[in-house]
């Protein structure tokens, strides 16, 4: 297996690393976007090299050259990789393709369930729960039991916080990058660390919508506190230090960007882009020679 | 932006701007509250649906109503609030995005938090 097919991994890697790094200088909404973009980036390049890597080995058999007339003499029987690499890396990229597909099934299978949502809308429920359903129409449903916890304010505060996802949506950052982690579960911590940093943008736009963050903090620590029979059960497993942290930031001074912070974060992406462009060009070089009659 | 945005969003929004005024607000005075370019109607309609709901009160101000954000116990009869919670509350959890499960630890933090904060 040749270095050009790691070269575009590296850096993919060094970009990963430092989105990683600067998501805890950035603004929340920074934060989201540039993760974002680094884990799509990360999938495509990873899944272009198992292409490769794939279209190389298997190109090895000899039937399957003759069969798509490629020149093995121009190659002298090395396409790169070896056969059973070729034959792995494929079985791989149909098992990434299955889990991909299962997930994005049971998205739309959960949109199903609250699809009808138009508004805001009141469950009777004992768990103090409100969430975003975004959609051609779109909600917020929340639960009585939260409802009749908080004071206006606070209920303002969820409703601005809510708002904000559908707003902004972040639903679609989520589902992208959820995806790619269903793909390449190496992914799922850039994907956990997006969805805890659209929690954080919300939270700094619900504070600026109801003009306070402190009222914001309170509110979040309240409605952690209310008493829920059923989520205290699982609640252990769940990875917790959510709530914390994000109150602990609403508590702490507004992030703001430096600009060399800004700058480097510029390096990351286009040293992101190179890694991908330079694997789309392996590929493009790849099909092209086996073109070659 | 937002006026490209569907009514059930625009709902949201609204009761937002209710619940944050603590006084009954008329349609247009719930329009300058909003940063957004919405039509006088458009406001009126979904002020009409939030008191359909029983999200709402209203009470009639010279040739308008005023809308005050309204939410007791008994305007929520369980025949109007959705019946998915016996089957899916485990969806319900999974779908909440405003918290998180916690332990002891830290219900013990954000106690002092909250100690702090008030």
């Amino acid at each position: 297996m040749s270095a050009h097919f790691l070269l575009p991994f590296l850096l993919v890697i060094v970009c990963l690393g430092s989105a990683w790094f600067l998501a805890r200088f950035l603004a929340p909404s920074v934060g989201v976007v540039t993760l974002t973009v680094s884990v799509m980036l990360a999938f495509c390049t990873t899944i272009l090299m198992f292409v490769q890597l794939g279209g190389a080995g298997i190109s090895e058999v000899a039937f399957v050259s003759d069969a798509l007339g490629w020149c093995r003499a121009l190659y002298g029987g090395d396409h790169g990789a070896p056969l059973f690499l070729g034959v792995v890396t494929t079985l791989v990229l149909g098992l990434i393709a299955a889990r991909m597909g299962r997930h994005v099934h049971r998205v739309f299978q959960d949109r199903n369930a609250f699809g009808d949502v138009d508004g805001v809308e009141v469950v009777r429920s004992s768990q103090p729960v409100a969430f975003a359903v975004p959609g051609p129409r779109g909600g917020v449903v929340i639960s009585s039991s939260l409802l009749f916890a908080l004071d206006r304010h606070e209920r303002s505060v969820v409703l601005a916080h809510e708002n904000a996802h559908l707003r902004h949506r972040h639903h679609l950052y989520i589902h992208l990058v959820e995806t790619c982690a269903k793909g390449l579960p190496l992914l799922r911590p850039f994907a956990r660390k997006v969805k805890y940093l659209t929690e954080r943008w919300a939270d700094e736009s619900a504070a600026e919508r109801v003009g306070s963050r402190d009222l914001v903090a309170t509110t979040i620590a309240r409605v952690a506190l209310l008493p829920s029979s059923e989520m205290r059960a699982h609640s252990l497993s769940i990875g917790g230090g959510n709530v914390v942290t994000r109150v602990e930031a609403l508590v702490a001074p507004l992030p703001v960007t430096p600009v060399r912070v800004t700058l480097f974060g510029c390096s990351v992406v286009i040293t992101a882009v190179l890694g991908l462009i330079l694997q789309l060009h392996h590929l493009v070089d790849f099909v092209t020679h086996a073109g070659h009659l | 932006m937002m006026s490209r945005r569907p009514l059930g969003s625009l709902e949201s929004e609204i009761l937002e701007v209710l619940w944050k005024s603590g006084v009954p607000l008329t349609p247009s005075e719930v329009l300058d509250r909003l940063d957004a370019d919405l039509a006088y109607t458009t406001v009126m309609t979904v002020l009409g649906r939030l008191w359909g709901k029983g999200l709402a009160d209203r009470t009639k101000t010279g040739r308008a109503f005023a809308y005050s954000a309204a939410v007791s116990e008994a305007d929520f009869s369980a025949d109007r609030m959705r019946k998915v919670l016996d089957e899916s509350s485990d969806r319900l959890a999974t779908m909440s995005h405003f918290l998180d499960g916690l332990d002891s630890g830290q219900q013990r933090e954000l106690r002092r938090m909250l100690e702090d904060l008030a």
